[in-house]
């Protein structure tokens, strides 16, 4: 009986000493990865269908099955409709073409999430030889966006997925079609008919040809039924010139040396704290960017180098409303991609001609 | 019997085989060393270039080529360092799922969660063997490293918690800063990140030879030391948008008292000057990165001071718009811009540093909110069956638009003699 104790007692202790003791983790087993190749992946999903459609059109089918890597930005079909694209409109598309569309959304790399870097418009080279700009979120005060999410941005376009995997290399879904840039922001204003007064007013400034040059540029672009709802149809603008008019009437449309998206406005707030810098200062005035984060879309305005004065009124008109010139516009049409930089296309004129009036 | 024989045996093997901790290989000569990240700047769309403020701290990398993909130390997620910080741990534990920063900024005042790790130093909440006591001081915020020559490398990384490792090797190889440092046995060092000049993307790493554990500090004095680690004036700030504090700073101090007289009769927030320290100049900053940091010291006001009809007086606090001016005695320190000219010396306001907070809630608002201010000097301990006040050591470090608090604490076994 007493052994039976002691064996008892020594029993527990073992037990207790086992369970104190420090265990190694089991081997953890592999990541489980898709093997196959990036084609097959696209043949088999039907939200692909359209983009795969389009890859065996031009022939890249037979690339993507080789070694790679590669990475594909790939509409999927909802993707396409969200363009304005169907299945008809697309097999329509000249086949030279699509093929630079296409390649256009190939970059000749792997790129999983984790190789993304945390910044704003960070460029990939695509196989059409042209970039694309990536952003994430950054951290910072104003941010309202999850940091470290899984939120990119490939020139303006949300990213809907990232990091499904292939054998050769990732794809990247997108919720719209990347479109393929412009020779440059000149040829982009010209092509379009609604903008041709805005062409002949920065004609008539000496703004247009600068528009070629490598930039980069922000164009905040106005419609021609923006300038006839202000009265100003192509009589009034035929007589718009620079002796009775400031370089500022027009200049007040171009942001020099940038290049961001819309949704760069949300992935890099502009600190909107009192004494904080609010937008672009230039010799003739304040371009001024509305935060996107609160629910708007954000907006583009003019204010005078002196609106710190404005602000400070508070009982005669305009009662601290430094939009002086012109109320703000909303974007309307944004994300226009030119080589040398992007077209935003906006809801209304930001400088009235009688603003910028030379008083003699 | 032999069953008993084989299992004491057995039990004889466990006792040889347990291993309950991993206990760390003593460090031979130690120096010490502390590593902070006082890049500040918010990116926005206008200043996308910059670096963004999230960096991996190496030290004597191995590198595959160019691009560090190991080391033998690294402080990941290193985020913006608090406003605050002692001499020893105060969130040793407590920071790995980020911060629950009251941004009274923000709409809804929401706390920010960061789902990431977030460290606001090195060591922080790293387990690591660390300083001893020196000169009087709890140094346990600082690390042990061998001393003698280590290669020091920062990497600007992600905001995401994917570990440096496992980070792509395109994004390990976005160096910020590469350098060596010559590190002497015993001795203590801080390391700082820092910009030289934010516009044209120019970042550098201050470091600081620590001379307090060396210097006499009298037991019943205050002291404290300025240091302008700001680089060159921004862009914007040229302009005249945001708070830059100067490129030359005077600094004169008041000691704030409360005048509960009039409070009392009047309920008017009253503070007197405490004889002589009524924006008394203290010193004049007119260089940025000095490595050596001159105390100067203040007085430490007997306890009675510190209560009201034997009541402890308050910090000051906020919430939800309502102020509660504290009660407490506190000094504030008048940052001027020295390059601009002073027409009035009466009204002549720069940055106006008041330190008047709460300690041990400061570090839970964002640098917006606690936008000038900082945590009381005086120090109020629990000690020895009641609140007692003991003296400190503080650093400021003026970085662009902040003021950051570096205190030195003593050892509380003492009930101090004020």
């Amino acid at each position: 009986m007493k052994n039976n104790r002691y064996f008892l007692i020594t029993l527990v202790l073992l037990l207790a000493l086992q369970a104190a003791c420090v265990k190694k983790q089991d081997a953890v087993p592999p990541p489980v990865t898709d093997s196959r190749s990036l084609i097959s992946i696209l043949k088999n999903n039907f939200n692909f269908s359209m983009f795969y459609t389009a890859l065996q059109r031009v022939g890249l089918d037979k690339t993507l099955e080789g070694k790679g890597p590669y990475t594909l930005m790939v509409p999927d079909n909802n993707a396409f409709a969200a363009s304005g694209i169907n299945a008809d409109s697309l097999a329509r598309i000249d086949t030279a073409k699509l093929r630079k569309l296409l390649l256009y959304h190939i970059l000749p790399q792997s790129l999983p999430y984790k190789a993304m870097p945390q910044a704003i418009g960070v460029t990939f080279t695509t196989m059409a030889g042209l970039p694309v700009y990536f952003s994430q979120p950054v951290p910072a005060q104003n941010q309202t966006q999850q940091v470290g999410k899984g939120i990119v941005h490939i020139n303006g376009v949300t990213v809907n997925a990232v990091d499904l995997a292939a054998g050769n290399g990732y794809i990247l879904a997108l919720s719209k079609v990347l479109y393929y840039p412009e020779t440059s922001i000149k040829a982009y204003l010209e092509t379009r008919p609604q903008y041709s007064y805005f062409v002949q007013a920065l004609k008539q400034f000496g703004l247009l040809s600068q528009l070629e040059q490598p930039g980069p540029f922000v164009v905040m672009a106005p419609t021609n039924d923006l300038f006839m709802q202000n009265g100003i149809d192509e009589t009034v603008l035929n007589g718009l010139d620079t002796l009775t008019y400031q370089k500022k009437l027009f200049n007040a449309y171009i942001l020099y040396r940038q290049r961001f998206f819309l949704s760069d406005l949300l992935d890099a707030p502009i600190s909107n704290a009192l004494g904080a810098n609010p937008g672009i200062i230039t010799p003739e005035f304040v371009q001024i960017i509305t935060p996107a984060q609160y629910g708007g879309t954000g907006g583009y305005g003019i204010w005078p180098l002196n609106f710190r004065y404005i602000q400070d009124i508070s009982w005669i008109p305009p009662y601290g409303d430094p939009y002086i010139y012109a109320p703000a516009a909303n974007f309307t049409n944004p994300d226009h991609q030119a080589a040398n930089g992007i077209v935003h296309g906006i809801g209304g004129l930001v400088m009235l001609p009688d603003s910028a009036r030379i008083h003699p | 019997m032999k069953l008993h024989k084989s299992l004491f045996f057995l039990l004889l093997l466990a006792v040889a085989g347990c291993k309950k901790y991993d206990i760390a290989p003593l460090v031979k000569d130690p120096a010490y060393i502390r590593v902070f990240n006082d890049l500040s700047n918010d990116i926005d769309v206008f200043h996308s270039a910059q670096v963004a403020p999230f960096l991996t701290f190496l030290m004597d990398p191995k590198t595959d080529g160019d691009v560090p993909n190991d080391a033998e130390i690294i402080g990941d997620y290193m985020g913006i360092r608090q406003l605050y910080s002692l001499s020893y741990p105060v969130n040793e534990a407590n920071s790995s799922i980020g911060t629950g920063t009251l941004n009274s900024g923000q709409p809804g005042s929401a706390p920010v969660i960061n789902l990431y790790p977030l460290n606001y130093e090195y060591p922080g909440n790293a387990h690591v063997l660390t300083a001893p006591v020196m000169n009087g001081f709890d140094l346990s915020a600082w690390a042990q490293i061998s001393s003698g020559k280590h290669r020091i490398m920062f990497v600007v990384r992600p905001q995401n918690n994917i570990p440096f490792k496992e980070l792509a090797s395109t994004i390990r190889s976005r160096v910020l800063l590469d350098t060596t440092v010559n590190f002497e046995k015993g001795e203590v060092y801080t390391l700082e990140v820092v910009s030289r000049d934010l516009d044209n993307g120019k970042y550098g790493l201050y470091i600081r030879h620590e001379q307090f554990v060396h210097q006499a500090f009298d037991e019943n004095k205050l002291y404290i030391g300025f240091v302008n680690l700001s680089g060159k004036k921004p862009l914007d700030n040229q302009q005249g948008f945001g708070n830059y504090i100067g490129d030359n700073v005077r600094i004169s101090t008041t000691y704030n008292l409360f005048n509960d007289a009039v409070y009392a009769t009047q309920a008017d927030v009253v503070y007197d000057a405490y004889p002589e320290y009524k924006d008394t100049y203290m010193t004049t900053l007119n260089t940025k990165m000095d490595t050596g940091i001159s105390f100067q010291p203040l007085p430490l006001l007997p306890e009675s001071a510190f209560f009201y009809q034997g009541i402890l007086r308050s910090y000051y606090a906020f919430s939800n718009n309502n102020v509660f001016f504290g009660t407490l005695p506190y000094y504030s320190f008048n940052l001027l811009d020295a390059d601009k000219p002073v027409t009035d010396p009466d009204s002549r306001l720069g940055y106006l540093l008041r330190c008047h907070r709460d300690p041990s809630s400061y570090n839970n608002y964002s640098s917006r909110d606690n936008n000038r201010s900082a945590p009381n000097l005086n120090l109020l301990v629990n000690s020895g069956n009641g609140y007692h006040v003991y003296s400190t050591v503080n650093i400021m470090e003026i970085v662009y638009d902040r003021v950051y608090t570096m205190q030195l604490q003593r050892g509380f076994n003492n009930v101090p003699k004020n």
